[in-house]
């Protein structure tokens, strides 16, 4: 019987390493980019852009991001912008209406009296009025507050020349003016998510999500998903290019089309949007579930591969959480050995950790420039700490091969609470959520967010966010915030 | 010359600046993904390394 547990204790632990290795896997894929993409296809094409902007009482960032529009790099006349308006009750009206004296014939005002259904029905409005024309040949998604750099939109439409593909992201990148720390570990988790993840993505062949803050569609695409944008998910946009995908076109990121976007500036905001987010995942995990870990057709997007990728990021907290019970399990039935595989957990994750920090700095250097502390401290004090513990060999497992209670030491405490760590890492995040939702000073939400680290946090609003489907919580379309801080960074 | 000629020459001299500047674009782009694979045959070099490193002088 105790073999049998010490056999499942040690496959807990294995499992707790998924995350970590499929994370890997992704990785070496980056690297491949440079030979497997999808330049070879491209040829200088220029179609009819019509730019779809939601807005909600967007009046601080609506003319900041036209202006930004309308100075891209593009043939003349061969792009139009389209506010649809979300019955704001903010100056969004006054703003499109100078824009629009401005831009004459390039800037138009979609007004909805009745709004606040989300952004998915906001931007159904704009594709309805946009494909009843003829005018657009390409459709550019996008939010309000998003800012294009001037040759983006030349680097996405280039991949549209190929009639496979049909959907384009580039890489968002977080442009915050004045930068903070969560604005920092938001640029680093961009870099590592966007310019990294995706580039692995082209290279296997299946696209997890394009952003929704710059996804540009072919006119034949749009109408082959239906002319519209799924209203059911919090996701409209992995919905989006799931079924672009599944409809038999292509969707590639080109991670040189940058644009920069405004995120969260507070623990309390970016966890109500990430939570809107894998909530959503989490949704389209079901609506797809004739998908996952496929053979035949839809082996590329749902295949095992696929599938490993998805499963391992939307169920992170419960791997991390079989590893902690795998490790403290050891160490209560042969404590040698949950040295041991504490030793091989963190090297493996310290050999991941370096490697893919390193290669992000190589990745974007311009922002690694600004983000780079942030980066090596993204797992958290703790959990640096832990791998210098591994790799040092120091100790941490008591004097005794098997436990009992009667010669239990407070050092025995200490060796638990180490073990136990990639466990309480996100319990520990969400106090440090709570404290700053409670509305404590920054300078105490950041030490303890340092100490705990970012990915902790990621993984604290996933598993909120398992938790709040189980429950089936209330669906609510909540907005983020935007204050018109995202300027062009270079 | 006439001026129909001009116009001509002016629209061609606008599409050569044009592909040209496609060109440019493709080509570093096109280097930036290459750069990329270098860095990280660079750094699993590095990290292939230490690794073994650390297993001989354990």
């Amino acid at each position: 019987m105790m073999d049998l547990l010490t056999y499942l204790c040690l496959i807990f632990v294995a499992l707790g390493t998924v995350p970590t290795l499929v994370s890997f896997a992704q990785f070496v894929m980056v690297g491949l980019h440079g030979i497997w993409n999808h330049y070879s296809k491209c040829a200088d094409y220029t179609p009819r852009v019509a730019f779809v902007l939601p807005a909600w009482n967007e009046a601080e960032v609506l003319g900041r991001s036209i202006d930004s529009l309308m100075q891209i790099d593009y043939p003349a006349g061969a792009w139009r912008i389209y506010v649809v308006d979300d019955a704001s009750t903010d100056h969004t009206p006054e703003v499109m209406r100078e824009k629009m004296v401005q831009y004459p014939g390039s800037v138009f005002h979609l007004r909805r009296e009745k709004g606040g259904q989300g952004k998915a029905h906001t931007l159904n409005h704009g594709i309805t009025a946009i494909l009843d024309e003829n005018w657009a040949e390409a459709v550019m998604i996008m939010d309000a507050d998003v800012l294009f750099e001037p040759l983006t939109l030349r680097r996405m439409t280039r991949h549209l020349a190929d009639p496979e593909i049909g959907g384009v992201t580039a890489y968002v990148k977080e442009g915050s003016t004045p930068d903070h720390l969560l604005s920092r570990f938001i640029a680093f988790e961009y870099i590592t998510a966007q310019a990294a993840a995706r580039r692995a993505q082209n290279v296997m062949g299946a696209m997890v999500c394009m952003a929704g803050g710059a996804q540009l569609h072919s006119r034949e695409n749009l109408l082959a998903i239906g002319g519209a944008i799924d209203t059911s998910t919090l996701a409209e946009d992995t919905y989006t290019t799931f079924k672009t995908q599944l409809a038999g076109r292509r969707v590639v990121i080109d991670a040189n089309a940058i644009v920069w976007a405004e995120e969260p500036d507070s623990i309390a905001a970016l966890w109500k949007q990430r939570l809107r987010w894998g909530r959503g995942n989490l949704q389209i995990t079901a609506a797809f579930r004739h998908l996952w870990f496929t053979s035949g057709r839809l082996t590329t997007l749902g295949g095992l591969p696929f599938g490993l990728l998805w499963f391992s990021a939307a169920l992170t907290p419960l791997f991390m959480i079989l590893g902690a019970v795998g490790l403290v399990g050891l160490y209560f039935l042969w404590a040698p050995w949950a040295k041991e595989a504490f030793d091989v957990f963190w090297l493996a994750t310290f050999v991941v950790y370096f490697a893919e920090t390193l290669f992000c700095f190589a990745i974007d250097p311009v922002a690694s420039r600004k983000c780079w502390l942030e980066g090596l401290i993204f797992p958290g004090l703790v959990s640096v700490a832990l791998m210098v513990v591994a790799i040092s060999g120091v100790k941490i497992t008591g004097s005794t091969d098997r436990l009992s209670l009667a010669t239990w030491s407070w050092g025995d405490t200490a060796a638990v609470l180490i073990l136990a760590w990639t466990g309480l890492a996100a319990p520990a995040a969400w106090l440090v959520y709570r404290i700053d939702r409670a509305g404590a000073p920054k300078w105490l939400r950041n030490a303890l967010l340092l100490v705990v680290g970012y990915g902790p946090l990621l993984c604290a609003i996933a598993f909120a966010a398992i938790i709040a489907q189980l429950r089936k919580a209330d669906l609510k379309w909540d907005k983020t915030i935007k204050s018109g801080k995202a300027r062009i960074q270079t | 010359m006439g001026q129909d000629d001009q116009i001509g020459q002016s629209q061609d001299s606008d599409l050569t600046s044009a592909a040209s500047a496609f060109a440019r674009l493709m080509a570093e782009d096109k280097r930036q993904e290459i750069r990329l694979l270098w860095w990280q045959i660079g750094i699993s070099a590095v990290v292939i390394a230490l690794v073994a490193a650390y297993f001989i002088l354990r």
